[in-house]
C-alpha cells in the first residue's frame, strides 16, 4: 500500500506561496481557507464533471510554485526532500511543467495552456491586489520565476472512523455481539471513537496489549 | 545548433518571463527577463526574442546568452526592454521566440507617476518592536519594510486598500487616503494557533 501513498515531502509554511490546481490545471479554491469548505472542495469534481461520463471525485490536486517560493519557504526540492517517482516535479518553464506532470492518477496531462492562463491570471490576481476568482486574501507572490515546480497534494486521509467493533477492552465483537476469543483490535483498525491519530493509537494499544497478554497470562 | 538526431517538428519550445516589477510606469522603460528553451535540447544563443504589445506590434526584441539560467536544464535567457504603456490600468503583452515558434503571454499593470511617498512603520502589537520584511501592498503598489520596519511607497494622490502581512502575522488590512507625503504606523499580531477540530 505505502509504495502507492507518496507525497510531495515538503512543509508548507504559507499558503502565499503557490497556488492549488486541480487534475486540469485550474485553480478550485482560496489556498489559504484552513476550514471544511477548502476540504470540500479539494473532494469535488475538479473540473472533470461529465467528462466521458465519469464523475471523477477528487483527482489529483498539484501545488504550483515557483523558484522564489522555494526561497521564501527555504525548501530544498531534491531527493530524499521530494519523491521525484511521480509525486514532485520541476521544468525550465510553465508549459514544461505541465507537460512533466506524470502520475497514475493524472488520467490526462494537464493541458500547457490551461496551466499558463491559470498561473497568468493568478499573477495579475497579485499585480491587483486582490483574488476577484476565490477571494484569497491579499494574495502576495507571482508565480514567475524559473524552475517551476508541481507538488502533488491532496488532502491526507487521517483515517477511516471505521473498523471492527471492539468492547473495552478492545476485544473484537462479531455480529451477534459475542467477543470472538483471542482477537483484540485498536487504533485505526478498530471502529467506534471519533478521533483519530496518536492518542487513539497509543491508549487503546496499550489496553488491547494489557487485556491480551492478561487473557494469555490467565 | 540542435542535435542532428532531432526532426524539425520536434522543437518544441515554451517560454518564461520573469523579473518583471509591476506596475510599470507610464511613459517609462521597463525591464524583463526572457526565457526560452527547446524540447530538443538545442543551444539557443543569440536565437531572437520579441516583445509585441496588445495589438501585435512589436515593441522589443532581445538575443538569447549563452548560459542556461541557474537552476534550469536549458533555459536561455535575455535581458529585454520595453516602452511601458501609454494608458493606466492592466495590460497583457505577448512574449515570442524565434526558435520553434513559441508564443507566451504576461500581464502587468501601468499606472502613472506617483506624486506622494507614504512611509509605513509596521510593530509587532504586543511586543511593539519593529518588524523587517514585512509585505507592505498599497492599491497595485508595493514595499517591504527594511531592517528597522520602515516601508516607503511612492503612489499618486489617491484613496488605496492598504495590506501588510508576513509569515507568522495575521494579514493587517484597512482603506486610507493618500494626500500628501506622510508616514503612518501600523501594528500587526501574532497569528493564533490554528483550531483543530480533530487530533492531527
Amino acid at each position: 500500500m505505502f509504495q502507492q501513498a507518496g507525497g510531495s515531502g515538503l512543509t508548507v509554511r504559507s499558503f502565499q506561496n503557490l497556488i492549488l490546481v486541480n487534475q486540469m490545471g485550474e485553480r478550485f479554491w482560496n489556498e489559504m481557507d484552513n476550514s471544511y469548505a477548502f476540504l470540500s472542495a479539494c473532494l469535488g469534481t475538479n473540473g472533470n464533471l461529465g467528462r466521458d461520463g465519469k464523475a471523477n471525485g477528487g483527482g489529483p490536486i498539484w501545488a504550483i510554485f515557483d523558484s522564489a517560493a522555494v526561497v521564501r519557504e527555504k525548501w530544498n526540492p531534491k531527493p530524499p526532500n521530494v519523491d521525484l517517482n511521480g509525486w514532485f516535479f520541476s521544468a525550465d518553464t510553465i508549459a514544461d511543467l505541465a507537460g512533466n506532470i506524470k502520475n497514475p492518477y493524472q488520467r490526462r496531462p494537464i493541458p500547457a495552456g490551461v496551466l499558463e492562463q491559470t498561473v497568468n491570471k493568478y499573477n495579475g490576481f497579485v499585480d491587483a491586489g486582490k483574488d476577484s476568482e476565490f477571494g484569497k486574501p491579499g494574495p502576495m507572490y507571482i508565480i514567475q520565476k524559473p524552475p517551476f515546480y508541481a507538488a502533488w497534494s491532496p488532502p491526507i486521509l487521517h483515517d477511516t472512523l471505521t473498523g471492527l467493533k471492539i468492547n473495552t477492552k478492545c476485544q473484537v465483537i462479531e455480529r451477534n455481539n459475542q467477543v470472538i476469543p483471542g482477537l483484540y483490535a485498536c487504533g485505526e483498525s478498530a471502529g467506534g471513537f471519533a478521533l483519530h491519530g496518536l492518542p487513539r493509537v497509543t491508549v487503546f494499544g496499550r489496553v488491547a496489549g494489557r487485556e491480551a497478554a492478561s487473557a494469555n497470562a490467565s | 545548433m540542435p542535435p542532428k538526431d532531432v526532426e524539425a517538428g520536434e522543437h518544441r519550445t515554451s517560454i518564461a518571463v520573469w523579473d518583471l516589477v509591476s506596475p510599470l510606469l507610464i511613459g517609462r522603460t521597463a525591464k524583463v527577463k526572457v526565457g526560452a528553451r527547446c524540447a530538443a535540447g538545442c543551444q539557443l544563443t543569440d536565437h531572437g526574442v520579441e516583445i509585441h504589445d496588445a495589438a501585435g506590434k512589436t515593441i522589443a526584441r532581445g538575443g538569447l546568452g549563452g548560459t542556461p539560467w541557474p537552476g534550469t536544464s536549458g533555459l536561455y535567457w535575455a535581458d529585454v526592454e520595453f516602452p511601458a504603456p501609454a494608458e493606466a490600468g492592466k495590460h497583457t503583452f505577448s512574449v515570442t521566440s524565434e526558435h520553434g515558434g513559441a508564443h507566451s503571454e504576461f500581464s502587468f499593470v501601468a499606472v502613472k507617476s506617483p506624486d506622494h511617498s507614504l512611509t509605513i512603520q509596521v510593530h509587532d502589537k504586543t511586543t511593539k518592536e519593529t518588524i523587517a520584511d514585512v509585505e507592505v501592498r498599497l492599491g497595485v503598489y508595493r514595499s517591504i519594510t527594511d531592517a528597522r520596519g520602515l516601508a516607503t511607497v511612492d503612489v499618486p494622490k489617491g484613496s488605496y486598500a492598504l495590506t501588510v502581512w508576513k509569515l507568522g502575522y495575521e494579514l493587517f488590512s484597512t482603506e486610507l487616503s493618500v494626500d500628501d507625503t506622510t508616514t503612518i504606523e501600523v501594528e500587526i499580531a501574532v497569528e493564533p494557533e490554528p483550531e483543530q477540530p480533530y487530533w492531527m
